[in-house]
């Protein structure tokens, strides 16, 4: 479904991924772990289609198309779906009239017929019970006075309504506690299909306690340094970052 | 004696013996004394400080001329989209009242009919109020309505009485072969304790180059309430040139809202003067502007007694070589102690080459006073674009969205429903149209 092959990017003249390299097949839930700044939010974002950074080496296929080259819009209509680490707030648009909008532009991508006001609000009001989120949320502005683990459950609703094929979310458990983290992982493991596929970003070990990852991987300086099993982000708990810094500069020494 | 004023008074000389009511000499005397301080000010000029960034030098150049009485007869039906059932309609045409496209009053207690029928049969009864609360000393564009005084509509809601149906001054002008003007005229008197909404909608048949000068005055008295919606909607070759002037009453509610959706040069002046304790006056406006479009709004509330409140929230949205002022004064007199006024200018600019110029102005003279200004000037957030656009909305979708979100809040003030939603629908084709 995905491949990432031998990318660099950068934001301004700082090159933050160095040759990050992943495959991800349909069916496999992917977890990204790493220390802060190792260009795990980047990642997500080039995937996204974040303006602002470069892409100045190395490809991406998605689906066995260039992902590089499409607008953020085309890629989500066809699939990829990104839950911000900072959902933004935008007062003056109902949550409601976004998700309408964005549910039917999807429709409309695969050539389906748009849903009218009464059947989205089916739709949508069975969706909001497996996120447990009241009604009253989605007639207000987006994101506008949630709370921080409204605005990730509001992430989780949204993923859900539009059931993409690779959903990446990026630190969604950061700041989250137990029942809402709860929440999260029921919402993403009700979405895993043999179809689908996902991506999770994370600082803490904790999230694969409830959404269990076939791989774990490890990001430092931009490359993935470390790839294994849901035992690995056990040792990563146990040990540290610093562990994989030092096992990683003592190999390349060896590699020296 | 200026020359651009020369043939604006040439032409009032000329049908000055036509006018309503010439035979009353207090009428004559107020028409006279308006040309004479039409003569003596000019059109106004770039250092007078209330027009330091609006341009008046095109009304001397293009001498705009009387409209014509329309000799086409129009039918409700061709106004549909400006009429209303639910409302009382009044309609004028060019300037001139056209029963027969306007709705006979129904609603007790509520005097509706166009000033010229009154300056004709019952002169008396308005002669109090009339031309006493707008400035036709200093403003010139107010001393030539009043020279010109020919008809507009007089409003008077009785004591204790609540008008339910909304009442809607049309004001369209129809296709001009030579620039042509109007000088509408409105009279509203709120007795105590009465209540009603009032709707200006201005509005143009094709496109031609036309100059509306209107003056509105409004009395609220003893514990009224005045809702005013004012929506500019003539075509982009019009000068529109617009002012309201409130005088308030004990406990008295005003409020005003001004749309402004289209014309070359629209100025919207909206004064109110706190004359007794207790005053409330909310202003509120929306103005979206495009191509070379140019607005400007002055407002002024005199909190002359004490416990007055006053409110004022103006957006705005500018596209292309577009220009907004806004220039919002509250002045707090000594005596007028606990007084409460806060105001707001948000704009929001699309383009690099659009200009806003906003000055709020707080002179305050008493001691015990909350008072409050601010003033934004903004873009749309790409985080906020980028957001929608990672939900699969399109780029230019999303910017269309945010923009109506910015300025959704003002529509949402209209209480009349199905305003609303027509302020609304012009909104979102205001958004869709500009290249945003």
């Amino acid at each position: 479904m995905l491949n990432i092959s031998n990318l660099h990017a950068s934001i301004g003249d700082k090159t933050i991924l160095k040759g990050l390299n992943l495959e991800v097949k349909a069916g496999e839930v992917h977890a990204i772990m790493g220390p802060n700044g190792s260009g795990k939010s980047t990642l997500a974002n080039v995937l996204s289609g974040r303006p602002g950074y470069e892409i100045t080496q190395g490809s991406i296929t998605y689906k066995d198309k260039n992902l590089i080259e499409l607008e953020p819009e085309i890629r989500a209509r066809d699939g990829i779906f990104l839950a911000f680490q900072y959902p933004v707030e935008i007062p003056g648009v109902s949550n409601i009239y976004m998700l309408k909008a964005a549910y039917n532009a999807k429709r409309k991508h695969l050539g389906l017929p748009e849903l009218d006001a009464m059947d989205f609000l089916v739709l949508i009001r069975e969706k909001m019970k497996l996120v447990e989120m009241d009604e009253k949320f989605i007639h207000r502005s987006i994101n506008e006075g949630f709370s921080g683990g409204e605005k990730k459950r509001n992430e989780i609703l949204q993923m859900a309504l539009l059931e993409p094929d690779l959903a990446i979310l990026d630190e969604t458990d950061s700041g989250l506690d137990i029942d809402a983290l709860q929440i999260v992982a029921s919402g993403v493991n009700q979405l895993k299909s043999p179809d689908r596929a996902v991506i999770l970003i994370t600082h803490y070990q904790r999230l694969l306690d409830y959404i269990v990852p076939d791989y774990v991987h490890v990001l430092s300086g931009g490359q993935i340094v470390k790839s294994g099993d849901k035992s690995l982000a056990l040792e990563l708990e146990d040990k540290g970052y610093g562990w994989i810094k030092e096992q990683n500069s003592s190999s390349s020494q060896v590699g020296a | 004696m200026s020359n651009s004023t020369q043939p604006y008074i040439t032409a009032i000389n000329s049908i000055a013996n036509e006018l309503p009511g010439n035979n009353l000499s207090w009428l004559q005397n107020t028409r006279n004394n308006a040309l004479k301080n039409f003569e003596t000010l000019g059109f106004p000029n770039q250092k007078n400080e209330a027009w330091k960034y609006t341009k008046t030098n095109v009304f001397g150049k293009k001498q705009f001329s009387l409209c014509e009485k329309p000799c086409v007869a129009l039918l409700k039906e061709d106004i549909s989209h400006l009429r209303d059932d639910q409302y009382l309609n009044l309609v004028f045409i060019n300037g001139y009242f056209t029963p027969q496209l306007s709705d006979k009053n129904t609603e007790e207690g509520l005097i509706l009919t166009n000033l010229q029928q009154m300056l004709c049969d019952s002169s008396e009864t308005i002669q109090p109020f009339l031309s006493q609360y707008s400035d036709i000393k200093n403003q010139s564009f107010n001393a030539l309505n009043t020279a010109y005084m020919n008809d507009g509509s007089y409003i008077k809601i009785q004591n204790n009485q609540v008008i339910k149906k909304p009442i809607q001054l049309i004001y369209l002008t129809t296709q001009q072969s030579t620039p042509a003007m109007t000088q509408p005229r409105n009279l509203i008197i709120a007795e105590p304790n009465s209540q009603a909404t009032i709707i200006e909608n201005y509005a143009t048949f094709g496109e031609s180059e036309h100059f509306t000068n209107s003056l509105t005055e409004i009395i609220t008295q003893e514990n009224s309430s005045v809702e005013h919606i004012k929506i500019q909607q003539e075509c982009s070759k019009a000068y529109h040139i617009a002012s309201i002037s409130t005088y308030q009453h004990k406990d008295s509610r005003f409020t005003s809202h001004s749309f402004v959706f289209d014309g070359k040069l629209t100025r919207n002046e909206i004064n109110s003067v706190f004359a007794e304790e207790g005053c409330e006056c909310t202003l509120n406006g929306l103005y979206l502007v495009s191509g070379q479009q140019h607005v400007d709004h002055q407002t002024s509330i005199e909190h002359v007694k004490p416990n007055g409140t006053s409110k004022q929230t103006y957006k705005g949205i500018l596209a292309d070589r577009s220009r907004a002022v806004f220039n919002g004064r509250v002045k707090v007199h000594k005596n007028a102690q606990k007084s409460f006024s806060e105001q707001t200018n948000d704009n929001l600019l699309l383009s690099e080459h659009a200009e806003i110029d906003t000055k709020p102005q707080l002179e305050i003279y008493a001691d015990d006073v909350k008072c409050a200004h601010g003033a934004t000037v903004g873009q749309l957030n790409p985080e906020e674009i980028f957001y929608l656009q990672a939900r699969g909305i399109g780029y230019k979708n999303a910017k269309e969205l945010l923009t109506v979100a910015f300025a959704n809040d003002m529509i949402n003030k209209i209480k009349v429903e199905t305003l609303q939603k027509m302020l609304q629908q012009k909104l979102s084709n205001c958004c869709t149209t500009e290249e945003i």
